[in-house]
């Protein structure tokens, strides 16, 4: 990790919301170190990076596992805050899990004042297709809802766990490329970005 | 008494052909009811035994056989005293009777004493009068065994004869001639005695009748003596004469004998002059090649001829003819021819050895690779030679070994001049590409010793910059090593087999010291003692194989020793290229006893040693070189940041090396090193925190262990991982309680008099602790305050951390945490001790959660 190209390096920060328990430490190790720990250890929170080259060009990424029971939701603000992509992970085994995306959902909104934050629906767990409870439809209904991407993952068999990242990348390379263009046409014009609430300005 | 002995003749001892002689009523002593007889008998065949029964009338009044024993086993008959009842008998113990009457037992005594006497071993009899014991040869001079109780009894004469059946005839015919006999027996009786006294007469004259006819008889015997002598003269003549006559063939046959030898003798003789003579013999034409042949023209027949001449030179005599001036002469003979052989051999080989000392080796010429020159053709022109040279060992030993220095020597000259060049090569190589690549720094300059060595890159310096030439490094070093393989082996095969180094012994000695192998071996293990020796001979084999290898290349090792040390130049990471690659050839090659394979291993042992030296100088320099900066944030400490570089590439280097055992042991040894190091270096940085930069470098150290997934340091990933936590949870606990300083002041304070033994109720009433106290400091702390506080502790902490790490957000979460939790244990507490004095913080969890946000959304 030289300083030098570090400097230089793109670097995305991407937060793992979720209930407790529906892998999201699980996919976080398996991404960076193809590791998947069968022991459930609930997480407070961890910082990882990782480099890693994204369509030929060589990133940093920054993920920020956070824990899923969380006596108050506030807490979260700060890291939300922090965020440039979100990976909202549900259990597929899990309805209650699923539930509770759209409430993680609604605190990044509001803590990012932003419709179209890079945001990914992530169902895990799907090797463990016979104990399915949330159906591939509701699933993708409620994507389709939001306008997000819904991947299903297996961080056992590591099933799309890359592709989940690379994919939140992407989006968030776009959006920075996006925003720099109309920064530069706008000046520190943030405000494009938030559509809807404009009560800070 | 008569009856019962009738009886028991007949009922008991009768079917068994036994007689019973006597017998006596007794009762065992001192048991007088037990009663039982004691019988002699005797069987009645002949010999008689004679046996003693105790025979027992059971219940049903019959006889039973209760006890028996040969009377031969009888040792002692004591009647203890005289004129008492008892009896004792020692038999196979002692058995105590009493009889039932005096008279019977004095009977009974007697006749065993009797019946004893004719055995070979009687019984003694003690304490019995003399007068009991009769000794039958006074009675009756026959058989005792014979006897019968009743001739015992009463003895009666008995020599009367009765007259046989013949005599009676004759009597009776005799009497028939005189009717008269019966009714006049003297008539009869003078009748017969007057025949009596006629034929007395008659007897006497026929006597006197016969007297001439003696004479005549004695008269004739006289003769026949006298006739008799004659003949035995006669016959003592003729064996004296025969006597001579064997004499003299006696020695007509030992003259025979010795002409036969004498004649044995002059063939073995012959036989073996004639050996000595055809093993001794060379051919002319032999001779003559052996002194006028040419070399190289006269190869063959000058082989030949040595051939033959080593054969006579060798042949066995038998001991004691090589006295013989014959033999010593010719012995003389084939010494010059010896001589002139060796000669011819030795000069021709010489002059060949050092023109072939010039050769350039042949290097093919297309490739521009790194070569190092074979010399096959060396090797093709001498092949031919081999045998020569193996009868030249033979023959003069003396001039091989001359030889073989000469070869030594030129081939030793050929070699270093190659080695020299090869390895010059092989750093002109290396340097060119560095010089290439760094042509401003060394323009114009040229040689080895003006290029600087690689830096070290040391896992405590500041930059982490290593010289990266490595894998050019590895391919020139893999290049150089394989080139000398073929080379050397070639060298070797050839040297073995033309300087004969495969008979380490020459063979006459070889020969012997098996035989005496052998001898002293014996039969006891032929198979062991061979296999031993053979050892032993495979060893000494190889030594010497060695040893002239070393002379042939006495610049090998220096020179590969001075290549190998010359590439710390090349890359900061050498050694372990080396340590690899070299690792590799030595465990690839097959002969480990060679000559090559040890002067790798010796270089190994040398690179082994430098590689070592270079860990323990990364090791060293952790804590050593290391310094803190001096910017506002300390960050990642060098060695930590470095130690990723530097496993990816030694992990690089060594991946499938059987050496890996050695990295991963230093491994542990650097990182064991880090973890003391990162808690020393912690407490050095003028503005960050200690906990953060324990909290950090761990941090950084576990994900960076957990990426390389080296396996031996699994632990050491766990450890940092819990030292990673620990920090964490120090840097928070020590960094939270700032913003509310004086109710946490407040609270330590109640929780120790609590803690002291106040009761909760009952701690307003202490003065520090009253209501009016903890008014006051509530009232310190409005949610403006509190609000400010968080703002200046998530500055603060924003300010401790480095960007590369990425830990604020987790360790603001765990403040945000702590902060509630600490909140909550707070009003806990004034809900507990001050129950009713409606005091509560002046901000609520609610604040405080709009408080976060706002500095989430703040930044």
């Amino acid at each position: 990790m030289s300083k030098k190209p570090g400097a230089t390096q793109a670097l995305h920060k991407v937060i793992m919301v979720g209930s407790g328990g529906v892998g999201k430490s699980a996919l976080t190790l398996q991404f960076m170190y193809d590791e998947f720990v069968e022991d459930y250890e609930p997480t407070k929170a961890d910082s990882y990076r990782k480099k890693v080259v994204l369509d030929g060009e060589e990133v940093q990424i920054d993920i920020l596992d956070t824990a899923g029971q969380e006596d108050y939701a506030a807490i979260r603000d700060n890291y939300f805050r922090s965020g440039e992509g979100f990976l909202c992970v549900f259990s597929i085994t899990e309805d209650d899990s699923f539930q509770a995306t759209q409430e993680f959902r609604e605190q990044i909104l509001r803590v990012k004042n932003d419709e179209n934050i890079p945001f990914l629906l992530v169902g895990n767990k799907s090797d463990l297709q016979e104990k399915r409870k949330v159906s591939l439809a509701d699933a993708q209904a409620r994507s389709q809802q939001w306008g997000v991407p819904y991947v299903e993952t297996s961080a056992k068999t590591r099933e799309n766990v890359d592709k989940v990242f690379f994919d939140l990348m992407r989006e968030i390379r776009s959006r920075k490329i996006e925003d720099k263009s109309a920064s530069n046409g706008r000046g520190k014009d943030r405000a494009k970005r938030k559509k809807k609430k404009c009560i800070i300005l | 008494m008569a009856a019962i002995r009738h009886t028991l003749q007949r009922e008991i001892f009768m079917p068994n052909d036994e007689k019973l002689l006597s017998v006596c009523y007794v009762s065992k002593a001192y048991k007088k009811k037990k009663t039982s007889f004691l019988c002699l008998t005797t069987t009645t065949d002949t010999p008689g035994v004679l046996l003693l029964y105790q025979v027992k009338k059971n219940d049903k009044n019959v006889f039973k056989k209760k006890q028996s024993w040969p009377l031969t086993d009888i040792q002692t008959v004591d009647s203890v005293t005289p004129d008492s009842l008892d009896l004792e008998l020692h038999i196979d113990k002692v058995y105590k009777w009493s009889a039932t009457t005096a008279q019977e037992r004095r009977t009974f005594i007697s006749n065993l004493y009797t019946y004893s006497c004719s055995l070979p071993q009687r019984p003694t009899f003690k304490n019995i009068p003399k007068d009991w014991l009769m000794d039958p040869v006074t009675l009756k001079e026959s058989d005792s065994i014979s006897f019968t109780p009743d001739l015992l009894a009463s003895p009666i004469p008995s020599d009367y004869q009765p007259i046989t059946d013949k005599e009676a005839a004759d009597l009776a015919t005799l009497m028939s001639g005189c009717d008269y006999a019966v009714s006049n027996a003297e008539l009869f009786m003078e009748t017969l005695s007057k025949d009596l006294s006629v034929l007395d007469g008659e007897n006497v004259q026929s006597v006197l009748a016969s007297e001439t006819q003696v004479t005549q008889l004695m008269n004739g015997i006289e003769e026949a003596i006298t006739e008799a002598s004659l003949v035995e003269a006669r016959l003592a003549v003729y064996d004296e004469a025969l006597g001579r006559i064997r004499e003299a063939m006696a020695r007509v046959g030992q003259k025979n004998q010795a002409i036969h030898t004498a004649n044995h003798n002059a063939r073995l003789l012959l036989e073996q002059l004639d050996a000595v003579i055809t093993q001794l013999d060379i051919p002319a034409k032999h001779q003559r090649v052996l002194s006028e042949a040419e070399l190289p023209g006269g190869r063959e027949e000058l082989s030949l001829a040595g051939t033959a001449l080593l054969k006579a030179m060798q042949a066995p005599l038998p001991p004691g003819l090589d006295r013989l001036g014959a033999v010593s002469e010719q012995r003389r003979r084939l010494d010059k021819l010896k001589a002139k052989f060796s000669l011819i051999v030795a000069r021709h080989l010489n002059n060949l050895f050092i023109h072939l000392g010039n050769d350039i080796g042949e290097t093919p010429a297309s490739t521009t690779d790194l070569t190092l020159p074979a010399h096959q053709t060396v090797h093709r022109e001498l092949e031919p030679y081999t045998e020569l040279m193996r009868l030249l060992r033979a023959l003069d030993n003396k001039a091989f070994m001359q030889l073989t220095k000469v070869y030594t020597g030129t081939m030793s000259k050929l070699y270093q001049r190659d080695l020299k060049l090869f390895f010059e090569e092989a750093k002109t190589r290396l340097i060119g590409k560095r010089l290439h690549n760094n042509p401003s720094k060394s323009s114009g300059q040229k040689g080895e010793d003006l290029v600087p060595a690689a830096p070290i890159c040391l896992l405590g310096g500041e930059i982490w910059a290593p010289q990266g030439e490595g894998a050019f490094l590895d391919s020139v070093l893999d290049r150089a090593l394989s080139q000398m393989q073929p080379v050397c082996l070639a060298e070797q095969a050839f040297c073995i087999s033309f300087l004969q180094l495969d008979s380490v012994l020459s063979p006459s000695k070889g020969s012997e010291a098996d035989e005496v192998d052998n001898m002293s071996n014996g039969a006891t293990s032929p198979g062991s003692a061979t296999s031993t020796a053979s050892k032993k001979l495979e060893r000494q084999l190889n030594e010497e194989v060695r040893a002239t290898m070393a002379a042939i290349f006495p610049s090998l090792e220096p020179e590969l020793n001075n290549f190998i040390s010359y590439l710390d130049k090349i890359d900061s990471f050498w050694c372990m290229f080396v340590l690899v690659r070299l690792s590799q050839h030595v465990m690839s090659a097959q002969d480990t006893g060679s000559f090559l394979s040890m002067t790798f291993a010796s270089a190994l042992v040398q690179v082994k040693r430098s590689f070592d030296k270079f860990m323990q100088a990364q090791l060293q320099s952790i804590l050593r070189d290391t310094k803190v900066n001096r910017r506002n944030k300390c960050g990642i400490l060098p060695y930590v940041e470095n130690f990723e570089n530097f496993a990816r590439t030694a992990e690089k280097i060594f991946k499938n090396s059987d050496r890996k055992i050695d990295l991963e042991k230093w491994y542990t040894k650097l990182v064991s090193a880090m973890f003391e190091a990162i808690v020393i270096h912690s407490a050095e940085h003028h503005k960050t925190p200690q906990e953060v930069i324990k909290m950090e470098n761990f941090h950084h150290l576990y994900d960076l262990l957990s990426q390389l997934k080296i396996s031996v340091l699994d632990h050491e990933r766990k450890e940092a991982k819990q030292k990673y936590h620990d920090a964490l949870r120090a840097y928070v606990i020590q960094y939270f309680g700032r913003p509310l300083e004086k109710l946490n002041l407040f609270f330590e304070g109640v929780q120790a008099k609590v803690g002291a033994g106040v009761k909760e109720s009952e701690i307003s009433y202490q003065m520090a602790f009253s209501k009016q106290e903890l008014r006051r400091v509530v009232k310190e702390y409005p949610a403006r305050e509190v609000k400010k506080g968080l703002e200046n502790l998530y500055r603060k902490v924003e300010k401790h951390l480095c960007e590369e790490e990425n830990l604020l957000q987790v360790v603001w979460r765990e403040m945000q945490g702590e902060f509630i939790a600490q909140y909550i244990y707070i009003e806990e507490l004034i809900q507990r001790c001050y129950p009713d004095s409606m005091v509560t913080l002046e901000f609520t969890i609610q604040d405080i959660l709009e408080f976060f946000s706002e500095i989430a959304r703040s930044h």
